[in-house]
């Protein structure tokens, strides 16, 4: 566990960060959110209807205010991404437990391999085309063992994922909180106290 | 939300014992509630795969083991044959704890060569294992918050009631009036 004497110094160091210098780095770290596209915002007008349709749902049978519809919409599309990221990470394992890598390039070699092996198909008839499936000896047989072994290769990709969907689930909880908040808020001002008790009253 | 080596039934009994529990009232509740089952789901299938890891290098491990305990005149395919016996031969486990028992190991020496070797793995899962734990929390927090605003929502009401003017009575008491 680091020291609060190396904390501070972290602390110091990230406040003199002036992030990727190289125009490299730059166009890496730029497309550091799309690199799962999951950081586009929802479009469509399937999106758009499935979204109005739990903000609905969230706010209650009665609709909002303005206000409480916003936050509402924002809760409702933290949760639609939530559900995608999810399903994003399912698709990562299954792909693994299939294929063994993620990058066709793995499985194919190099794109001259892959043209030699082309070439080598077109002209003999007799050979058969690879089937990329099982081709890494490495991947286990029984079911249950290649997906804990695609869950295992797939762990970077995941814990970057896992980020994501932290970031969703806390921007959810943000909405949540101020569409508490300000539904609370709508109800005080609602009825007023000095109308609802006679204490108040002079 | 599942893996295809994963059962809908099993997640299905979970998810409704869970909201049992839970009892979520409106959207936001069973938002969270469902939330909560599927990360008790995911903690669950961080802690199999971590056990998966370490069996599937067992075989790994023992051959590593073996390497180092067999004496060094005999041939390497020697200890793969013994470490593959291990798993499913009698004769050849017995022999492989013999050896073991001579540098004065036992079979934990081989999960933890197994550990050792897939330690960057395990670790890589605790870690999500532990933001899916504190996730849970933190939704069951939420839940817990947002009944205790509608708790005191509900109260402000029934006290507005308590404290408004009582209603004239329908029948004017007898004498009460000239």
């Amino acid at each position: 566990m680091a020291s609060e004497r190396q904390i501070e110094a972290n602390r110091r160091n990230a406040r003199s960060s002036t992030g990727p210098r190289s125009a490299s780095g730059k166009k890496r770290s730029s497309k550091n959110a799309f690199r799962h596209g999951l950081s586009r915002p929802l479009f469509g007008a399937e999106l758009t209807r499935e979204l109005e349709t739990l903000a609905r749902e969230i706010v209650g049978e009665t609709m909002g205010e303005q206000l409480v519809m916003e936050f509402a919409r924002a809760a409702a599309e933290a949760e639609l991404d939530l559900a995608r990221i999810r399903q994003v990470k399912i698709g990562l394992i299954e792909r693994l437990a299939a294929f063994g890598v993620l990058d066709a390039q793995e499985i194919l070699g190099s794109p001259a391999n892959q043209v030699a092996r082309i070439k080598r198909t077109r002209l003999d008839a007799t050979v058969e085309m690879e089937c990329p499936v099982d081709r890494l000896p490495s991947m286990p047989a029984g079911k249950l063992e290649r997906t804990v072994e695609a869950l295992r290769r797939a762990l970077p990709e995941l814990a970057r994922l896992v980020r994501y969907e932290t970031r969703a689930a806390a921007r959810r909880d943000r909405a949540t909180r101020a569409l508490m908040t300000r539904s609370e808020e709508s109800l005080v001002h609602a009825v007023p106290p000095s109308e609802s008790s006679p204490h108040s009253v002079t | 939300m599942l893996l295809v080596t994963e059962s809908a039934v099993e997640f299905d009994k979970l998810r409704d014992e869970l909201l049992q529990d839970i009892q979520p009232q409106g959207a936001i509740e069973r938002q969270y509630a469902e939330d909560i089952a599927y990360l008790t789901w995911e903690v669950r299938r961080y802690r199999e795969t971590k056990a998966g890891i370490i069996n599937a290098a067992l075989l790994s491990a023992l051959k590593g083991i073996l390497d180092q305990v067999l004496p060094t005149i005999r041939p390497l395919a020697k200890a793969d044959d013994l470490a593959r016996g291990w798993f499913d031969d009698k004769k050849a486990k017995a022999e492989v704890m013999k050896l073991l028992q001579t540098h004065g190991l036992d079979e934990s020496a081989i999960a933890a060569e197994a550990f050792r070797l897939r330690a960057e793995d395990i670790e890589r899962c605790n870690r999500m294992e532990a933001v899916a734990e504190a996730r849970r929390e933190k939704g069951l927090r939420v839940i817990g918050k947002v009944r205790k605003k509608l708790a005191a929502r509900l109260r402000q009401g029934s006290d507005r009631l308590l404290e408004k003017p009582e209603a004239a009575p329908l029948v004017p008491e007898a004498g009460g009036s000239d």
